[in-house]
């Protein structure tokens, strides 16, 4: 049994907040460069207004308290004009700062969500079986690493200004400068206590938070609008939401009442800081050895050294959290996959009659111990139509996985041309391969699009591969053709339309139909098609499989009647094979089947 | 119904204050003791800013005028303790208020979500069909709940910035009236400027909504397992990562353009707003100098003027913000105010649908009907009776009619044209409740929810609300297991970690069990045979699941035939060989109705249909 916890997932490195800087820089040094120097010129705003602003009040009490002399007054005009000048600087500064750093953190922000996608693509199909790669994966999705820079910055940015407030400071009192810095160091217990309830509340009520929200979504869509009313799940809703807010609650209430708690510590202590310092450096005045002008500048530099140093707790105590942050991050993106991407194999799928052979081939899902196939063995000949038959759970789709190379196989291998398929190129395998999902997805993209599925878009062609499905007409009746959009996500009702699911079937054949691969798999292709469209749609596949190799599944064994040769698995193993005819007259698992089938078909002769 | 919903522009102010206030009165008639407790301590909250601002400003005088006045230091400082003290006891106050504040918000929060959530669901099923419509649905169900609450709180910020305006103003007028006259002139030169960027910040929101959403489609392309197997097979990842460039630019762009524009009318907000500091500091300056005005009153002005400053901003923008929450509740409001045609409630005029064991008689009688907002008709004059306990076999091709014609016997949908009766009276006569408890159905797009087996099937309010006693408790019992029995459920459901009460989904408990489409598909058939439904329909059964299902499903229908009417759906017509009616449908229009040998022997399509199939099974005499 392969396991997800066997491989090394992920490297253990500590620098993770680097990680987090080098990405930062990638949209050009210049931006980086830029946006500290930006932020400590900022910093220096509140020490150069105090300043100014105490030299008026130095220059107006002289003049109040001495003898008038005009020319004080005019050294506090020219000030309030340097204050003014100041602030349309700062302005001009920070908007210019604020504009650049928005360009930035976009440039970031859409380089990492590529990331993301190329991660998400490339990652492997079976990360979505483990639930904890996927929380990982969550997790890592919801850092915001544009954010986590910003703190830093920010942190740089009170880390100027704290000096240039301890060298004003300092000018008038040392002690002073180490009482301002004591003074705010007992607060990180606060700071770091919030912080851990955070982080504790967003574990605890995480999943309760997505329930909640689970219950109250239920009836604002259509399919369920539907069964909310004929079921009447009025009151199984309403109790259910009740009931998870019942469970919600007494983690919120306990959460916002120790917060509430914290942050009243938190604000009286700041005012008594402020109130002790005014006091204590006001008896200067007082006796009147010091001017107020100066007081006011020694009271601001106090108090905002004061603050600074517990901002510097604060980032301090988030310290750890950012670090961890980041590192979700790395860890996922650099997370190594279960299997090899095999882009960097040279080896092309060659231009021939591919012969697919599966040489005791076993698999069990990763992360669980049940195998799905047991040593399966099958070959299957180029031109060619396979069928693949068995009940739910039989392991038909997850033959298709393999054959996909969405996961591969425990033991044996799968051969393609007589080389296993690892050993392709995965983008030349995968040209090589058209395939009709039993659950297909429905895009949100013009009706072209998704049939050329957003290659170079041969509109002839596209029509050729609608017209095979039986939907020339409904196209052509929209009123944008093949440029309609599917869906109505994001387009009003005038050029998008709502497939009904046998029509997102048939478009999803049609994409098949227009790829055009000499392999050919379709994973129940017509569960949801009418009598007539299933008929032409298989009767178009049995003539393709002349140049093509073609597996088909279905459910509805007359549809596989036709095909060259069916194998029936029956519990992850191949129970039996042969033609139809053979099958039939084996008279086993199939024709058992096929009989349950047929009965209706042939009492109806006894009804007339 | 249809109303022409046209939200690109902001409304006027006269139609946004009514708004405002209807949806502050809802939150009062929900919870008064939450107002009323808010208001309080927004009206109160101005006193202690101001009280220390006055305290400083004594304490300042008094250290100017220092040991030339007062005797001892403590006669100077003393203002200062008794405001802290102040400030302590409006700090408790506050915690206490935020605990009452964050405690009620969460009911009321609730409260509303649960109101708009049925809301939601008694809005008709047409309503979900047109997209415009559905615009409103969504956004009206999304503000509903958490809007009403923030509107609750900007009336009370707006209140708390009204009062704190006037004690500024009064604190200031009391050092200098003119001087703070002419800065609220300045300030409220302002207004239009603001309005103007909120104007246009509102167009912007507006108009990139839809490159917003198709920006987070495409960026989540890949983060579903099915997705990423079709986008390696169909090499999609460029197509997507293109779409997701390509529209992450625009909102980009258009944001930063946006950006640009209200930063260069900002300077001049920015400059007026400074503009009154330098002048203030000037004039003051000059007071001082000639000795009308003392130091520490002029050090209190300019403490007070950043706080001042934006108290008058806050008040002038209440307006605004009254404004802005105005727009928000307005699809609130309109949510509020969808007249559902059919009504879900229990209406006590109307009658109920009688529980009757032979059954019920249904007549179509030229019933027609087009989906709002389009042209065509889905269903063309169909006209046919069905008697009693008959098993009817609906046949036809992709896009004929089918599902719209059970969901109008459901009355989901009301026809557009002509009358569908039921035991001789038409459907509308009855209440919608009754009628809705008559059917089990199993839709074609049925939906399972991510909670354990047991209530996923058992989860209509019949079932949660009926008393449960010993006798009801093992009746349930009894009726689970045969609609496990009769879905073939119990197959797999048994096979779970914890039985039937897994959960079905993974979403909130890792032990959840992840089913196969076919599985699914039983556990929504379990849901429609669980229900004390009269009659049973169908739509598609058996699409997923594989030929022995197939048949015990079939079979299972096929024992209740006779006690409960059954309407199938179905593309297989081996399975209405054995209905009483079969209704065979093309392009909207009834072509065919009868028994199997009736159609097999006079109707020419559907015997060419039943053949195309039967022919496949090796059967090409059907001894007709």
């Amino acid at each position: 049994m392969r396991n997800f916890d066997k491989r090394n997932h992920f490297d253990k490195r500590n620098k993770k907040l680097t990680y987090l800087i080098k990405l930062a820089f990638e949209p050009g040094l210049w931006f980086v460069l830029f946006m500290p120097v930006c932020t400590i010129l900022l910093a220096q705003k509140p020490v150069a207004s105090s300043w100014l602003t105490a030299q008026i009040f130095n220059r107006l009490q002289l003049a109040v308290e001495g003898t008038p002399d005009k020319a004080l007054l005019y050294g506090a005009i020219l000030y309030a004009v340097l204050i003014f000048g100041l602030d349309i600087a700062q302005w001009l500064l920070a908007t210019a700062s604020a504009l650049i750093e928005n360009h930035w953190r976009e440039r970031v922000n859409e380089k990492l969500q590529k990331m993301f996608m190329q991660k998400d693509y490339k990652g492997n199909v079976a990360d979505h079986d483990n639930p904890d790669l996927v929380s990982r994966r969550n997790a890592a999705k919801n850092v915001d690493p544009v954010g986590i820079l910003k703190s830093v910055i920010s942190f740089i940015s009170t880390l100027s200004a704290s000096v240039s407030f301890l060298i004003l400071l300092w000018g008038f009192s040392p002690v002073m400068v180490f009482v301002a810095v004591l003074i705010k160091l007992p607060t990180f217990y606060f700071y770091d206590k919030t912080m851990k309830m955070n982080r504790k509340f967003k574990i605890d009520s995480g999943t309760l938070n997505r329930e909640k929200d689970y219950f109250y979504r239920i009836p604002v869509s259509k399919p369920n609008a539907k069964e909310y009313k004929i079921f009447s799940m009025k009151g199984y809703v309403c109790d259910k939401y009740d009931e998870v807010m019942s469970r919600y609650m007494p983690f919120y209430k306990s959460y916002f009442t120790k917060m509430a708690m914290n942050n009243s510590v938190l604000m009286h202590y700041d005012r008594i800081v402020t109130i002790a310092a005014e006091i204590v450096i006001g008896i200067s005045v007082f006796t009147g050895k010091m001017l107020f002008g100066e007081y006011t500048l020694f009271v601001a530099a106090f108090n905002n050294l004061a603050k600074s140093v517990e901002q510097i707790v604060d980032f301090a105590s988030q310290f750890k959290d950012l670090q961890e942050q980041s590192g979700l991050l790395r860890e996922y993106l650099e997370s190594r996959n279960l299997y090899e991407d095999g882009e960097g194999c040279a080896r092309e799928v060659g231009n021939v009659p591919h012969v697919i052979e599966l040489a005791d081939v076993s698999f069990t899902y990763p992360g669980t111990d049940r195998e799905v196939l047991h040593g399966l063995n099958m070959t299957l000949a180029a031109g060619k139509t396979y069928g693949l038959v068995g009940l739910n759970g039989s392991g038909k789709s997850t033959l298709v996985n393999l054959l996909l190379r969405l996961y591969e196989p425990d033991q044996g291998e799968i051969r393609l041309d007589g080389v296993n398929i690892r050993e392709y190129n995965i983008c030349s395998y995968y040209k090589a391969i058209a395939c009709v999902f039993q659950n297909t997805g429905k895009y949100a993209m013009p009706i072209k699009d998704y049939v050329a599925s957003g290659r170079q878009r041969d509109l002839p062609r596209a029509m050729a591969a609608l017209s095979q499905v039986r939907l020339t007409d409904w196209c052509s009746g929209l009123k944008h053709g093949l440029d309609t959009m599917l869906t109505r996500e994001f387009s009003s009702e005038d050029d998008s339309v709502e497939p009904s699911i046998g029509q997102w079937q048939k478009l999803s054949i049609a994409r098949a139909i227009y790829k055009d691969a000499p392999i050919m798999i379709l994973d129940e292709p017509s569960a949801s098609l009418d009598v007539d469209s299933e008929n032409e749609i298989f009767h178009y596949i049995r003539s393709l499989a002349i140049q093509k190799t073609a597996i088909l599944i279905s459910h509805r064994l007359s549809n596989v009647v036709d095909c060259d040769h069916i194998f029936v698995l029956q519990e992850g193993r191949l129970a039996e094979e042969g033609s139809h005819q053979d099958l039939i007259e084996l008279g086993g698992v199939y024709s058992s089947l096929f009989e349950s089938q047929a009965k209706y078909y042939k009492t109806s002769g006894a009804v007339g | 119904m249809r109303r022409k919903l046209s939200h690109n522009d902001t409304i006027p102010i006269r139609e946004a204050v009514p708004l405002f206030f209807s949806s502050l009165k809802r939150i009062c008639q929900i919870n008064r003791k939450y107002v009323l407790f808010s208001f309080l301590y927004s009206i109160c909250g101005i006193i202690p800013v101001l009280l220390n601002a006055f305290a400083v400003s004594v304490f300042n005088q008094r250290i100017i005028k220092g040991l030339g006045e007062y005797a001892h230091y403590w006669q100077a400082y003393y203002p200062l303790l008794v405001t802290f003290a102040i400030m302590v006891i409006y700090g408790i106050w506050g915690s206490v208020s935020v605990y009452f504040d964050e405690k009620y918000r969460n009911k009321i929060t609730s409260y509303l979500l649960r109101d708009s959530s049925s809301k939601a669901a008694a809005i008709d099923l047409a309503s979900f069909d047109d997209p415009e419509f559905f615009n409103l649905i969504q956004k009206g169900w999304s503000e509903d709940g958490a809007m009403l609450v923030d509107n609750a709180n900007v009336t009370l910020e707006t209140i708390m910035d009204v009062t704190g305006f006037i004690g500024y103003v009064s604190l200031l007028s009391y050092i200098d009236w003119k001087v703070t006259l002419v800065f609220i002139a300045l300030r409220v030169c302002l207004y239009p400027v603001n309005n103007w960027i909120y104007r246009l910040g509102y167009r912007l929101n507006n108009r990139l909504a839809e490159e917003r959403r198709r920006e987070q489609c495409f960026r989540n392309f890949f983060s579903t397992k099915g997705n990423v197997a079709e986008g390696r097979v169909f090499d999609l990842f460029d197509y997507a990562q293109d779409n997701y460039q390509a529209s992450h630019r625009k909102i980009y762009k258009a944001t930063f353009l946006h950006k640009i524009k209200t930063n260069s009318v900002d300077l001049l907000a920015y400059a007026l707003r400074s503009l009154p500091l330098a002048v203030g500091y000037i004039y003051f300056s000059i007071c001082v100098y000639k000795g009308t005005v003392s130091l520490a009153n002029m050090a209190m002005y300019v403490a007070l003027y950043d706080g001042f400053i934006n108290q008058v901003y806050n008040a002038i923008n209440g307006l605004s913000s009254i404004r802005g929450y105005a727009e928000r509740s307005r699809y609130a409001r309109e949510f509020q105010t969808i007249k559902p045609g059919i009504h879900t409630e229990e209406d006590p005029l109307k009658d109920k649908v009688p529980d009757l064991s032979e059954g019920h008689t249904v007549e179509f009688r030229d019933v027609s009907f087009r989906y709002p907002g389009t042209e065509k008709n889905v269903l063309e004059k169909v006209s046919f009776v069905v008697r009693g306990n008959e098993t009817v076999s609906i046949i036809g091709a992709n896009g004929a009619g089918k599902t719209t014609l059970i969901c109008l016997l459901m009355r989901l949908y009301d026809p557009t044209e002509g009358t569908i009766l039921l035991d001789g009276k038409d459907l509308r006569d009855y209440s919608a409740e009754s009628l809705y408890g008559m059917f089990g159905v199993l839709f074609q797009d049925y939906c399972n929810y991510a909670v354990s087996a047991r209530e996923s099937i058992t989860l209509s309010t019949e079932a949660v609300r009926e008393p449960i006693t010993l006798s009801t408790e093992a009746a349930r019992e009894d009726r689970l297991a045969y609609a496990l029995k009769a879905s073939t459920a119990d197959k797999f459901v048994g096979m779970l970690k914890n039985g039937i009460d897994t959960p079905l989904a993974r979403d909130f408990d890792p032990d959840g069990a992840e089913l196969s489409v076919g599985q699914k598909q039983r556990i929504a058939l379990a849901r429609a045979y669980y229900k004390k439904a009269q009659v049973l329909i169908l739509d598609e059964p058996s699409a997923s699941i594989d030929p022995q299902a197939e048949a015990e499903i079939y079979e299972a229908v096929h024992q209740q035939r006779g006690k409960k009417g059954i309407w199938l759906i179905t593309h297989r017509l081996s399975s209405c060989v054995q209905s009483d009616q079969i209704l065979l449908f093309q392009d909207g229009k009834l072509i065919g109705n009868g028994t199997h040998s009736q159609l097999f022997n006079g109707n020419a399509e559907y015997k060419r249909m039943f053949l195309l199939q039967a022919q496949k099974y090796g059967v090409t005499q059907c001894g007709i």
